[in-house]
């Protein structure tokens, strides 16, 4: 038998997020319940959402994924200086604040955007707006597609060294080297990723809301968040229902592929590259170009154009507000995160150790749950409940940090669970033995051993949450009378919908990104040393 | 048939120790004719693989001519030189049948006519493998999947045959039938061979020649048995060879 003492700090952290959950649901059910007719909501309108919601992830998929396979298939046939570079600055573009991917969308593809500049100094007049379905996808491609193929690099570069040389001796072309080598390897990965992607592009919602324009395109996260403004409540639970089925649906599709996703990425440093043409080394160096332009533009447009703009005056009081709520925002739900991680995980471990396999289970289970439950329901569930206390800063903050620590949770527990379990069972007989246990088993093993992944986690959790532009979207609007919380995101969001400058706010939020991000990276190449 | 003429290799190593780049260079001269098997020896480091990865065309020298049937290939690709090699592992395609693994050797787009699969079927009976054309590389033990490598490099009809340590991790017994099976194969295809190895035990006496190289260079080139005469002490107490 497991000991309570082990049980208790995990079925702790599980019944708060049970409880968190269980509210924030029961209120929409009870309101529903309450209000009777739901079936006129049944109507075209929300088919039609469906429809757009399924239709803009099916096609960012694709299109991100088909990038993804093309761009890390050239990484592979050349090597330069800042590759490594590259590639860290792809695996991090993913986590970049959704609303930052819309500053710097617009600021190359927009009306006044550098491609417009730049045609228009080549005496050509493009005239394409961004808003509508090619902005959506432009932006969730931006989000989605460095990812997939710095994942897809690393798989690639799996390929033995021996059976490139083999490959080259047999005389393969690149096309047959590909279907032969290099394809099986990849569709091992395809599915899962392509999964992942159409899951955060079915659920995404600032990048949609912004660069929607209007109701064309709208997804069943932003007509949530829409019912809800328009105070028309009912709707906004049909559609959280809807949301709540497609993404139950999702997840269990997603974890019957997602069994064998065990990769094991080597960095055998490869020393053989299959010979290139030179017209295939034109079009490889021309497809890195516009690839590298794609994913740095608009990264570097934001701090050029903030660096531009930027003028003593910005610096208002309403931007300085939101840089202080944000960062006590973020802190908070850093904190909240990596405490129910570390519980959760904590209890997990010696579950595992104990081969309780079944009960380890349901713990992990009711830790992801919230992959399953959007924010934006979340956030309706306690909108319903705390109308009144809308107002309050206070009480929004608080909110605020749950519901971010509680949508972090899932990550930070995909860093920890592992590390956690090795750590335990490794040192399993030696801290019997020094009696060392409870807190102090903490302080001395779990804490010294993982710090650096710790540190990364706390980074992280802050980086989700700061970046978040969800429940703030929900409860910011009722700012009238002026003391209510604003957030980067949301102060950003306000200037991008009144068409003002939000370059020094993007700034901003884009530097205080990349810091959580160099810490990130510096402790996940100190750890990796370590280990 | 395999002519080295003052060929040099140069090419810098990361230091970590001193995080700088040391420029090493190899420099090879050598003349192996038609027919011979080779067997080349020494220190690990020592430039054993690099001297095959050179003929091979893997690796471009710096400076020098590397002639292969009388042409000097040194700037000539991999696929186009009269070279097949094999490797320790991963000389296989996983995913690939047995008989489709052979085919690459014919043709890498795997559309062959009957006559070529009639080819495949009669170079896997030379390796003693034609019943297990439809297996997969997984179900295979490891001295099966050398068989199936080395019937895919007889297969391209190439006449110099490179092997990197393809039997270092069977077993004495299996590494000895390999070695013979390898002899016999030259013989009846008249095969230039060279085998890098790092046994020094009675299969050296397999051999019509044993290289030793040692710092990027050729230190000995001749009979295996010449190593144990007197005046090559020297080279026998680098390979701690017992006489």
């Amino acid at each position: 038998m497991v000991p309570i003492k082990t049980l208790l700090p995990g079925m702790f952290a599980a019944t708060t997020i049970l409880l968190i959950i269980g509210v924030a649901l029961s209120s929409l059910l009870i309101f529903a319940w309450h209000t009777g007719n739901i079936a006129i909501y049944f109507d075209a309108y929300l088919w039609h959402t469906l429809q757009i919601t399924c239709l803009q992830a099916a096609l960012s998929t694709l299109l991100s994924i088909l990038a993804a396979i093309v761009m890390a298939k050239v990484l592979t046939l050349v090597d330069f200086r800042a590759k490594s570079l590259l590639l860290k600055i792809m695996s991090l573009t993913f986590f970049l604040p959704s609303l930052i991917v819309v500053t710097g969308i617009i600021a190359i593809y927009g009306q006044h955007g550098w491609l417009a500049k730049i045609c228009h100094w080549f005496g050509l007049d493009l005239h394409i707006s961004i808003y509508g379905l090619q902005g959506i996808l432009l932006a969730h491609i931006f989000l989605n597609f460095p990812y997939a193929c710095q994942l897809f690099y690393h798989t690639l570069m799996a390929v033995p060294s021996e059976q490139k040389k083999l490959a080259s001796q047999l005389n393969f072309s690149h096309y047959i080297f590909f279907k032969i080598v290099e394809w099986p390897r990849l569709k091992r990965q395809l599915l899962p990723t392509a999964l992942l992607i159409f899951m955060l592009c079915f659920s995404s919602f600032a990048i949609v809301l912004a660069l929607g324009g209007g109701p064309k395109y709208t997804t069943i996260e932003v007509a949530i968040y829409q019912a809800i403004r328009d105070f028309e409540l009912l709707q906004a639970i049909v559609l959280a229902g809807l949301q709540l089925i497609c993404l139950f649906l999702l997840l269990v599709f997603s974890n019957k592929f997602n069994k064998n996703s065990g990769l094991n990425i080597s960095s055998v440093p490869d020393d053989y590259k299959l010979p290139l043409s030179i017209l295939g080394y034109v079009v490889t160096i021309f497809i890195l170009t516009i690839g590298v332009l794609f994913i740095l533009a608009p990264i570097v447009a934001i701090i050029v154009d903030g660096i531009y703009a930027f003028r003593w005056s910005l610096l208002t009081v309403p931007l300085g507000l939101a840089i202080l709520y944000s960062l006590i925002i973020a802190l908070g739900s850093a904190i909240v995160t990596l405490l129910l991680s570390l519980l959760l995980l904590w209890t997990n471990s010696r579950l595992l150790l104990k081969n309780c396999l079944r009960s380890s289970r349901n713990l992990m289970i009711v830790g992801n749950l919230v992959l399953m439950i959007p924010s934006m329901v979340l956030a309706s569930g306690f909108f319903l409940i705390f109308f009144p206390y809308a107002e309050d800063p206070l009480f929004v903050s608080l909110l605020m940090i749950i519901c971010n620590g509680l949508t972090a949770l899932p990550f930070i527990l995909r860093v920890l669970e592992i590390p956690m379990y090795d750590i335990t069972r490794q040192y399993s007989h030696l801290a019997q033995l020094l009696k060392i246990s409870g807190w102090r088993h903490f302080s001395i093993i779990e804490y010294r051993a993982l710090k650096p992944l710790l540190v990364i986690s706390f980074s992280f959790a802050f980086l989700l949450s700061l970046g978040d532009f969800g429940v703030i979207a929900l409860f910011g609007e009722q700012s009238i009378n002026g003391y209510s919380v604003t957030t980067l995101p949301y102060y950003l969001y306000e200037q991008i919908a009144h068409y003002q400058s939000g370059a020094v706010t993007a700034l901003t939020l884009l530097l205080l990104s990349i810091a959580l991000m160099i810490i990130i990276d510096r402790n996940r190449t100190h750890y990796d040393h370590t280990k | 048939m395999i002519t080295l003429n003052k060929v040099i290799y140069r090419y810098s190593m990361a230091d970590s120790e001193k995080s700088a780049n040391l420029e090493e260079v190899m420099h090879f001269n050598l003349e192996i004719a038609k027919g011979e098997r080779v067997v080349v020896v020494g220190p690990s480091g020592a430039g054993k693989s690099t001297l095959l990865n050179l003929i091979a065309g893997f690796i471009q020298p710096t400076s020098g001519e590397i002639i292969l049937n009388h042409q000097n290939m040194a700037n000539i690709p991999p696929g186009k030189r009269p070279v097949s090699m094999l490797f320790q592992e991963n000389n296989l395609f996983e995913h690939l049948t047995v008989a489709q693994n052979v085919a690459l050797g014919i043709k890498p787009s795997l559309k062959l006519s009957r006559e070529e699969k009639q080819e495949v079927i009669d170079i896997l009976s030379k390796v003693g493998l034609e019943k297990e054309v439809k297996r997969y590389p997984h179900q295979l033990s490891g001295g099966q999947k050398q068989r199936i490598a080395l019937a895919r490099s007889l297969i391209q009809h190439r006449p110099i045959l490179l092997l990197d340590e393809p039997f270092s991790a069977l077993d004495q017994a299996l590494r000895f039938e390999m070695l013979d099976l390898v002899n016999h194969i030259c013989e009846a295809f008249s095969l230039t061979l060279m085998m890098v190895s790092h046994y020094l035990d009675a299969s050296l006496q397999q051999f019509n020649r044993c290289i030793v190289i040692n710092d990027g260079t050729v230190i000995f080139n001749d009979e295996p048995a010449a190593l144990y005469q007197p005046a090559n002490q020297t080279v026998a107490e680098l390979l701690r060879l017992k006489g």
